[in-house]
């Protein structure tokens, strides 16, 4: 367990390591990039065999930072960020397989993508509102660069876009924070210091409180209407930093909306839910149905990480703890399955049929041409219709559950959702892997194909995908594994209170 | 009379010339310089602006020694000086700040065919002034000190002489600088006059002095007249912090004074004005009594201020107006901490301001130091444009100007965002939150340009103009020598030492 906070090092570390072997060549910044995610991967492993689950966050270091402020460098870890950091490893080492092909400028891509690696790992395993802050914002950073250097579509556009939101929404999480700390005689940033605090506050500052940190959080994490950022960053961002940015980043978000707002604030939490539920079932059947109708293969994807994140919302909403639990499990579920989607469509496919376009990509005999991408787009896609046995299907059940015990109404909603992902994961799976050839004798392959045979399958992709399958199905046969963790995690007092809307 | 109080009196009573000792020493070494310059043959020319510099370092290693003077707490000079802990701070800061200016002007003025002494001399006075400035107890020594401040400026503004730019802003710092001081001025006489009224309760024949205007102002809580002075007062005030609606003046000046004078007016002459801010306006300040209006007047202009600053920087392109205009802001986020050290209720508002003065010196002359090294003979032309692939062809600049320009915008954890936070948190115990509400805002907005800027030197390759052949090519780059390197690495390593670990400067935030 201690050795947790060594993942944050390691990959500022490797930041720096990958800058420099990026001057030499960029197999070397690649190979250290790889090494840098698998060693800090392998800490989250060891340190998750160590765990051992319990109410409350483990200390794993407590440093005062600035002590006339009363900030601490306060890092501890319960089943919830553990669940995280697990995901956030192995999201690191795909997404670097999946950036194998990096030429440009290898070096600078490896660095600020492990820099953003260690942003996250900070996030999740802080225990203070300020560390927690400054991590966050630290992972904000890297993303402008990756997008707007390596992109694609409208990458400026879409790198300033989602940046701005980032830090619109940072910019409302310190405002909340800065007035709980004041409010609470400015002692201390400690969240469970926070908590005690905010119990003595009135009803409105809580309120107000919440609603600022909440909202925030929620910006990046893909809350109705503010999702807009998500679809264009997503499309625009590199293969690796998309993987991330649906995988991960959005978690932060969900994180600091469950750590953060709701348990500082139960009070606000029993005012605002309703209305973040109804918002996060808006998000769910909008989202989903808007990409039904998109025709560039990655905006479906980007729109379904919306609606699949609605879920995670709506499960933080239903405030009791079989939905958080199955928020927390859909946020692994999500984080794995999105990543595939978008490694998929961004590395394995656009990479060599130069084109996303839904239209030109029906007329290409894709399951034929390359049967591994369309392998794991069907797997893919069946665990994000949440299809049994995939890990998709345990967190939407979990969730949908936990809600219907808060409020009917909420899961039949919901459930409409569910159909209209399988509608627009079913459409773009037949569409694009599985589209007509008329025109062509069945069996053969369009001339304009012939003469530029497609690149087989790497060994990086292959290993990149494996890896994430694996998670995907393991967790899917056995989520007690994570739930393990995670309930227990969600008895410590301070939930408690949350989940019981702060009767306590 | 306790000890402590008889200790006082006497100092007060007689002139004692060592408690300004480190303005003397500038001073002297100043006049060094003029003599040397006659004295010495051509061939060692060369080594005068190393004189200033090493007075500078010397100076500032005394006065890092006697730190804890013997004089603080202490009125000298008839009570023209007052010697506080704040003082000594603002004193290191000039010294530091006019260290960094002579390393970069020695960079600068080799590009230029122009003298050089009078450059450095200039640089001396004006630090000895503003010294002088941030420990003043009266009106006259403050009125003084500033208009040898500006003078000083109106030469440095335009010292490239053969440019029609920085004879430009030179003209213009004049004409608005005089307009300031002509505000300042009549604030200042309404305020003396008003107060020497034998008519009125606690008159007093020494109105120009802060602690007996403080003592009739605070037995005459709404004078109109008082009202109207203490207004103009912070109207000339706020020309020189280039506060909005003062800071039309901003953009031209930054743009046609040599990189180095605009750095100094950028962080010394702002910081400058928010010593006398201080002294006036915080919560043992003279003004303080005046709260009811001093705080709405203020408050209004912080507001303005932000806004202004961060939506006018959106679409710059020069850089010099760029960061001036970004400057704008920072002056707004630091009225804010004035606005907080005015209310009893922030209890570490003054720490605060001083703590963002210096991550703003970091992180500014880092910017403004990479700025000089781009700068080619055309100094006031120095376009976005011009930052392409800086970082492949001079990766070192282009890390410090990385660093800088991360730390102005306020990205944890560099020096930047502590500062802003401080300030932030002053501002929350003040009670300032819709103040807090638009500089929230100003930070998000901000960073469209900051990050325009830093992805401009990292991630945009440059492109001769093929299609129009006219267009001048950009300038070369300066190879960075030495000491220039040392100081930059310096001043990125500041704002990463300020931001990680505030440490002793966090001490600075139990400053009264």
């Amino acid at each position: 367990m201690n050795a947790l906070p060594c993942t944050i090092y390691i990959s500022f570390l490797g930041a720096l390591l990958a800058l420099g072997a990026g001057m030499r060549s960029a197999a070397t910044a690649r190979v250290v990039a790889l090494l840098t995610a698998l060693t800090s991967c392998t800490v989250t492993f060891y340190a998750a065999s160590q765990f051992v689950p319990g109410p409350g966050l483990q200390t794993l270091i407590d440093k005062p930072w600035i002590p006339q402020m009363g900030i601490h460098y306060h890092l501890a870890a319960d089943g919830i960020s553990l669940t995280l950091i697990v995901l956030t490893g192995l999201a690191a080492v795909s997404g670097i397989l999946f950036s194998w092909n990096i030429e440009e400028r290898a070096g600078e891509f490896f660095a600020l993508y492990l820099a953003l690696i260690g942003g996250v790992y900070g996030v999740f395993l802080s225990a203070d509102a300020f560390t927690l802050f400054v991590f966050y914002e630290i992972a904000i950073v890297p993303k402008y660069f990756l997008i707007a250097n390596w992109g694609s579509t409208k990458r400026e556009y879409g790198a300033m876009k989602l940046v701005l939101y980032s830090f619109a929404g940072s910019a409302l999480v310190l405002a909340g924070l800065l007035w709980a700390y004041a409010a609470g005689g400015a002692h201390s940033f400690g969240l469970g210091e926070l908590a005690q605090a905010a119990a003595h506050f009135s009803r409105h500052e809580q309120l107000g409180m919440f609603a600022l940190v909440f909202l925030g959080f929620a910006v990046l994490a893909g809350l109705f209407p503010f999702h807009t950022w998500a679809p264009t960053g997503h499309v625009a961002a590199p293969t690796a930093a998309s993987m991330l940015l649906a995988g991960v980043v959005m978690k932060l978000g969900a994180y600091g909306c469950l750590r953060v707002a709701m348990a500082t604030f139960p009070v606000g939490l029993a005012f605002w839910s309703p209305l973040i539920a109804w918002l996060a079932i808006i998000g769910i059947v909008y989202a989903g149905l808007v990409a039904l109708v998109q025709q560039d293969f990655k905006f479906v994807i980007g729109y379904s990480s919306v609606s699949h994140m609605g879920f995670v919302l709506l499960g933080l909403a239903a405030a009791n703890a079989t939905a958080v639990s199955g928020a927390v499990l859909q946020m692994f579920s999500h984080g794995v399955i999105a990543g595939l989607l978008f490694a998929v469509v961004g590395r394995m496919v656009y990479e060599r049929t130069h084109t996303r376009q839904l239209a030109d990509l029906r007329t290409m005999p894709l399951h034929r041409l390359m049967p591994f991408a369309a392998m794991t787009f069907v797997l893919a896609g069946l665990a994000s219709m949440g299809m049994p046995g995939f890990s998709g299907f345990p967190a939407e059940l979990t969730i949908l559950i936990g809600a219907w015990k808060t409020s009917p109404k909420w899961a039949l909603f919901a459930a409409v959702g569910v159909l209209i992902a399988a509608a627009f994961t079913l459409r773009v799976m037949q569409v694009s892997f599985f589209g007509t050839t008329e025109g062509t004798k069945p069996g053969s392959i369009p001339a304009h194909h012939l003469d530029h045979p497609m690149a087989p399958i790497t060994w990086a992709e292959r290993a990149g995908a494996l890896l994430l399958i694996a998670a995907m199905v393991y967790v899917g046969l056995k989520p007690d594994i994570l739930l393990n963790w995670i309930t227990p995690a969600l008895q410590s007092p301070l939930f408690q209170t949350a989940l019981k809307g702060g009767a306590s | 009379m306790t000890p402590e109080l008889v200790k006082v009196a006497a100092a007060a009573s007689d002139n004692t010339w060592a408690a300004i000792f480190p303005e003397l020493m500038l001073a002297c070494v100043a006049l060094l310089l003029l003599v040397a310059e006659i004295v010495l043959p051509k061939k060692f020319h060369e080594l005068i602006p190393s004189i200033a510099i090493a007075g500078i370092v010397g100076t500032f290693i005394g006065l890092l020694i006697n730190f804890q003077s013997a004089w603080l707490g202490a009125y000298t000079f008839s009570g023209l000086l007052h010697h506080t802990m704040g003082g000594q701070i603002m004193r290191a800061f000039f010294l530091l700040a006019a260290l960094l200016v002579c390393l970069l002007g020695r960079v600068s003025l080799a590009k230029q065919a122009m003298p050089r002494i009078e450059f450095f001399h200039l640089v001396l006075i004006i630090t000895a002034a503003m010294m002088l400035l941030a420990q003043s107890a009266h009106f006259v020594m403050l009125f003084v000190a500033l208009e040898t401040v500006t003078i000083g400026f109106y030469i440095l503004v335009s010292y490239f002489r053969t440019s029609a730019a920085s004879l430009e802003a030179g003209l213009k710092y004049l004409v608005m600088g005089a307009l300031s001081s002509g505000m300042l001025l009549f604030g200042i006489v309404l305020l003396y006059g008003i107060a020497g009224n034998p008519a009125l309760k606690a008159h007093t024949a020494e109105s120009m002095n802060f602690g007996s205007l403080a003592i009739f102002l605070a037995a005459n809580p709404h004078q109109f007249l008082a009202s109207i002075g203490i207004v103009l007062v912070l109207a000339g005030v706020a020309f020189k912090i280039g506060a909005f609606p003062f800071q039309i003046w901003i953009p031209d000046v930054y743009q046609g004074a040599p990189t180095p004078v605009t750095a100094f007016l950028a962080v010394a002459s702002k910081a400058a004005g928010f010593a006398v801010l201080l002294a006036l306006a915080g919560k043992d300040g003279v003004f303080a009594s005046y709260g009811w209006l001093v705080t709405p007047v203020l408050t209004v202009l912080a507001a303005a201020t932000i806004l202004f600053g961060n939506v006018a920087a959106l679409t710059q392109h020069n850089v010099k107006r760029l960061i001036g205009l970004s400057g704008v802001s920072h002056a707004g986020f630091l009225l804010l901490g004035v606005i907080a050290a005015s209310s009893p209720l922030a209890a570490m508002a003054t720490g605060a301001v001083y703590f963002y003065l210096f991550a703003y010196l970091f992180a500014s002359f880092a910017v403004f130091g990479v700025m000089t090294h781009l700068a080619g003979a055309d100094d006031s032309d120095q376009d976005l444009d011009h930052y392409t692939g800086l970082a492949k062809e001079s990766p070192f600049l282009a890390a410090i100007l990385a660093i800088g320009l991360g730390s102005l915008a306020g990205i944890p954890p560099l020096a930047g965002f502590m500062g802003k936070l401080f300030v932030f948190i002053a501002a929350f115990q003040a009670g300032a939150r819709w103040l807090l509400v638009i500089a929230v805002a100003g930070v998000v907005i901000s960073i469209y340009y900051y990050f325009g800027w830093i992805k401009a030197a990292f991630f945009e390759t440059w492109t001769s103009p093929v299609d129009s052949p006219n267009t001048p090519a950009r300038p070369a780059r300066t190879p960075v020598e030495l000491a220039a390197g040392i100081a930059l690495v310096a001043l990125a390593l500041g704002s990463l030492a300020l931001g990680f670990y505030p440490g002793t400067f966090g001490q600075l935030l139990a400053l009264r």
